[in-house]
């Protein structure tokens, strides 16, 4: 158990922000290390001590951009090398997270081989606004000795149903980022820090700091090693990529397979990614969309549902997290899966194909909206870890793409997989049931590995002397 | 089997492969570089380069290890068999492969020569693993092409909805007669529950320890025999195993001194690139790893240890079907080079290499931390069994650095993992049984 240092730690990494619904992520390279230094030192960033604010800051920086800023040789090569390789140089990488064919790196929009991102500003307002006047202010000196090279925008779908409670839905119309990571924290932290941290996960679902904040041990017991001593105490790597959805294209797929299959496709879909629209687990509801258990996280698979005959072995949720079912025997495999386990601080972007967005309600006017709906939409995903090897990029590799993952024979994940092909299978009674030529919804637009520094080691980066 | 080569020679044979896959049908497939296929019976075949290095023996001057190339065959029948039929299919290949090693027959020697060339190079591995007890080529084939049969009968006979029972899914698509007979198939090992697999651990454990308690009750009594009190003749009888422990607890201790002392020094990554470009292009991926074994006690440790791990996988884990718990290997071996001065490891997975990895953290920590704690540059472990491997980011730096190129392997099932194959194997050992039993159907649920 640990205390964090949360007046170091940037906001982001600690808290979702959900209640500032305006974002914009810029993406910014250095051209006057002296000016950008000189221009960040004065910026104020956003802490995750701070609280009830209406606006938030945090940056973070690609190894080229630690690089441009003058931090020295000895320094930019005790970081990992994922971050220095970043993340579309290499084959072996490219194929590894699926990022050929139509999602290879040289198509991106940002972030492929011959656009090199330095950093990226994630800024959060709760009015637009205020995000506009947030963004105006921060670059508002005349001498930045930065340009903004690309904003993404974001378009939060909220799902809320309190005053307070923000959840949001991702594009395909399913509430996302329920399950999130909880920090094993020393009890004595005080109930005001606690507050709005990564508190709203379930049981056994406590994981040890340093696997997302360096300086802190991880869950092997050891300080994670993948940057440089000087720099690394309260940062994190930030993994940022940019996922585009079709929407219509997925329901009128899945409405057509589920039609063959004789089955609703909700449910089909319910089954591709292991909860229903509204949030509810598969395996606490196998039947229907249940009320109430929207925001419910503390289930495992081995005990209910060992056979897969509620959420498949091939759901979504069930590949990204496969809590105590992964290996046999619960306790060892809640262990390993807390050795993979992400923060995502995602959001989506473009404009929702139907509002509300309820597949129960766009499903029937499918084919007009098809092709009535124009615009670009999808989610930007992000996600901080200690170690992106064994974190991000294990279960992009090993658990979302593989068609092999828990002994299936040949299906990658139904919701996030790049890749066509594959059957997605539903075991259950008389027998399995499976859709196959599976196809793929998403196209990655582009994407980058950053370093988030703590707010002391970020201070001692910019005071750097020329 | 392995072939010894002069100073600079992992350059020459690294070019000799290379010419070979070069002018390979199909450059761009590791697979087709040379013509493994037509060997029957072939599972998974390699070849890989040890580059050179030296060793300090405890007593005497430095000693130079060759670069060495090694051809790694796994395969059904006998040896003569397969080695024959590779010679007949990849004379060719072998000849511009194999020119600069020490005493090839060369391209006009008859086939007999090349092939006792070959033995007589052959190298018996310390530990021989196989994921899938008994399984050949053609029952991994042949179960493998029955079960895309019936799940296409299945799918089709559940399109647009289902009235139907397990029982008459079960009886309209079995097989009958049996399309693969059981004496086609491997015999079935048991499936024990965790009980009996703990029980198992547990025997293993007392066949283990007992070598060590038969020594210490001989000393104990010899020295009880010459007139010793009981007292001591206990402690005497303890002696050795507690000098043997203290043996090992010293060199542990000085061992982690030396990486100390090296660590800070090795800052500069290896360069990965050419190990890393041949992974995940399929489903099942290739480690070669080759290390120094540390002087001493260490080469007895490590026979010691490999003498345990034997008696554990046949207790132990060809019932549970995994390697130490990792249940992703097809084979593995750990095989002795250069008459023990070299441990070589090399085996053929599923998964990615991080997956692999990661389960070798975490899933048996202990049991390669006790065979490669023996080797150079290990991270630091106690009681051979202890921290080590769970040093995670070491462990993995360490392995990668001293992982070998594989530039040409070869598997014949590229696309089946261990679990695929367990599963289509259990199928058709229930099929091919012609009885129909009230529980008739559990082979559908392995559909």
């Amino acid at each position: 158990m640990t205390t964090i240092a949360f007046d170091d730690v940037q906001g982001i990494i600690l808290r979702g922000y959900k209640e500032l619904l305006f974002a914009r992520f810029v993406l910014f390279g250095v051209t006057d290390a002296g000016a950008a230094r000189n221009w960040l030192a004065g910026l104020s960033i956003t802490a995750a001590s701070e609280r009830d604010q209406e606006t938030a800051t945090n940056v973070a920086l690609s190894w080229e951009g630690l690089r441009r800023l003058g931090v020295p040789d000895a320094d930019l090569d005790r970081f990992t090398v994922e971050l220095r390789d970043g993340m579309s140089k290499d084959a072996q990488r490219q194929r590894a997270l699926g990022d050929i064919g139509k999602h290879a790196p040289e198509k991106w929009s940002w972030g492929g081989p011959s656009d090199p991102i330095h950093g990226v500003f994630l800024l959060y307002a709760t009015t637009g606004e205020k995000l506009t006047e947030l963004e105006a202010r921060l670059f508002e000196r005349q001498k930045t000795g930065v340009v903004a090279l690309h904003k993404l925008e974001t378009r939060a779908l909220p799902d809320g149903a309190g005053a307070k409670q923000y959840w949001f839905r991702e594009h395909f119309g399913f509430r996302d980022g329920v399950a999130q990571p909880r920090l094993a924290l020393r009890s004595q932290t005080p109930d005001a820090e606690r507050r709005g941290v990564l508190r709203r996960a379930g049981e056994g679902n406590t994981v040890a700091p340093g696997e997302f904040l360096f300086g802190y041990a991880n869950e092997y017991g050891k300080e994670p090693d993948g940057a440089p001593e000087r720099l690394r105490n309260n940062g994190s790597f930030l993994v940022v990529r940019q996922i585009e959805q079709d929407v219509c294209a997925f329901w009128q797929f899945v409405r057509d397979k589920a039609h063959k299959l004789d089955v609703s496709p909700i449910l089909l879909a319910s089954k591709m990614v292991g909860r229903w629209p509204n949030g509810a687990p598969l395996v606490r509801a196998p039947r229907e969309e249940t009320a109430g258990l929207e925001q419910f996280d503390a289930f495992g698979y081995a005990e209910p549902d060992p056979d897969g005959h509620a959420c498949p072995f091939g759901a979504h949720i069930r590949r990204a997290n496969p809590r105590d079912a992964l290996v046999p025997g619960e306790r060892q495999s809640v262990q390993i899966v807390k050795t993979h386990r992400l923060i995502r601080r995602g959001r989506s972007y473009g404009e929702p194909i139907h509002e509300p967005l309820e597949p129960s309600l766009f499903l029937p006017k499918l084919d007009a909206l098809a092709s009535s709906v124009t615009g670009e939409r999808g989610l930007h995903f992000l996600c901080f870890n200690t170690s992106i090897h064994r974190q991000f990029e294990f279960v992009q590799q090993t658990w979302i793409n593989s068609p092999k993952f828990m002994g299936q024979h040949d299906g990658s994940d139904p919701i996030t997989s790049p890749f066509d092909g594959g059957a997605f299978e539903m075991p259950g009674l008389p027998a399995r049931r499976r859709v196959t030529d599976m196809r793929t919804f998403i196209r990655i637009r582009g994407g980058a590995y950053f370093f988030m520094p703590g707010l002391r080691a970020l201070r001692s980066i910019v005071e750097l002397g020329p | 089997m392995r072939a010894a080569d002069g100073p600079g020679g992992a350059g020459r044979l690294r070019a000799a492969l290379a010419v070979v896959k070069d002018s390979a049908a199909h450059p761009s497939s590791l697979v087709h570089a040379l013509p493994f296929h037509r060997v029957r019976g072939l599972h998974f075949a390699r070849f890989t380069i040890v580059e050179e290095g030296e060793t300090k023996p405890t007593f005497g001057p430095k000693k130079y290890l060759p670069a060495e190339l090694v051809l790694s065959l796994v395969f059904d029948g006998t040896k003569v068999e397969c080695v024959e039929q590779f010679i007949g299919a990849a004379r060719r290949e072998l000849d511009i492969i194999y020119a600069s090693c020490e005493a090839y027959p060369g391209p006009k020697a008859e086939t007999a020569q090349v092939r006792d060339y070959l033995f007589a190079h052959d190298v018996l591995p310390f530990v021989f693993y196989q994921g899938i007890e008994g399984a050949t080529v053609t029952a991994v084939e042949s179960t493998a092409a029955l079960r895309d049969r019936l799940r296409a009968q299945l799918d089709a006979r559940l399109m647009h909805g289902t009235a139907e029972t397990a029982a008459s899914l079960s009886h309209d698509l079995r097989p009958r007669p049996p399309i693969i007979a059981a004496r086609d198939l491997p015999p079935a090992l048991p499936v024990l529950s965790e009980r009996a697999l703990q029980l198992r651990v547990l025997a293993w454990i007392l066949v283990v320890v007992s070598p060590f308690v038969v020594l210490a009750l001989l000393t104990g009594m010899a020295a009880w025999k010459i007139g010793a009190s009981e007292g001591g003749s206990v402690a005497v009888g303890f002696a050795p195993v507690a000098l043997l422990l203290a043996l090992l607890l010293l060199h542990e201790a000085a061992d982690a001194r030396a990486l100390q002392r090296e660590e800070p020094k090795s800052v500069a990554q290896r360069d990965f690139s050419r190990v890393r470009i041949v992974e995940d292009v399929a489903v099942q991926n290739a480690l070669s790893h080759c290390v120094v074994v540390k002087s001493g006690v260490r080469p007895i440790a490590l026979r010691i240890v490999f003498w345990a791990i034997r008696q554990r996988v046949s207790i132990v884990d060809r019932y549970a079907r995994s390697l130490g718990g990792i249940a992703s290997i097809h084979f593995a071996r750990w095989v002795p080079l250069d008459g023990g001065d070299r441990l070589l490891f090399l085996s053929d997975y599923d998964g990615s290499y991080e997956s692999y990895l990661a389960e070798f953290v975490d899933r048996a920590s202990a049991g390669l931390s006790s065979i490669w704690s023996n080797t150079l540059g290990f991270p630091e472990t106690w009681l051979l069994v202890f921290k080590g491997a769970k040093d995670e980011a070491r462990f993995k730096k360490w392995t990668r650095d001293k992982q070998l190129e594989t530039p040409i392997w070869y598997s014949a099932y590229p696309a089946r993992t261990v679990a695929n194959i367990h599963n289509d194997l259990r199928m058709s050992q229930l099929l091919a049984t012609d009885q129909a039993t009230p529980d008739d159907s559990a082979w559908l649920g392995l559909l």
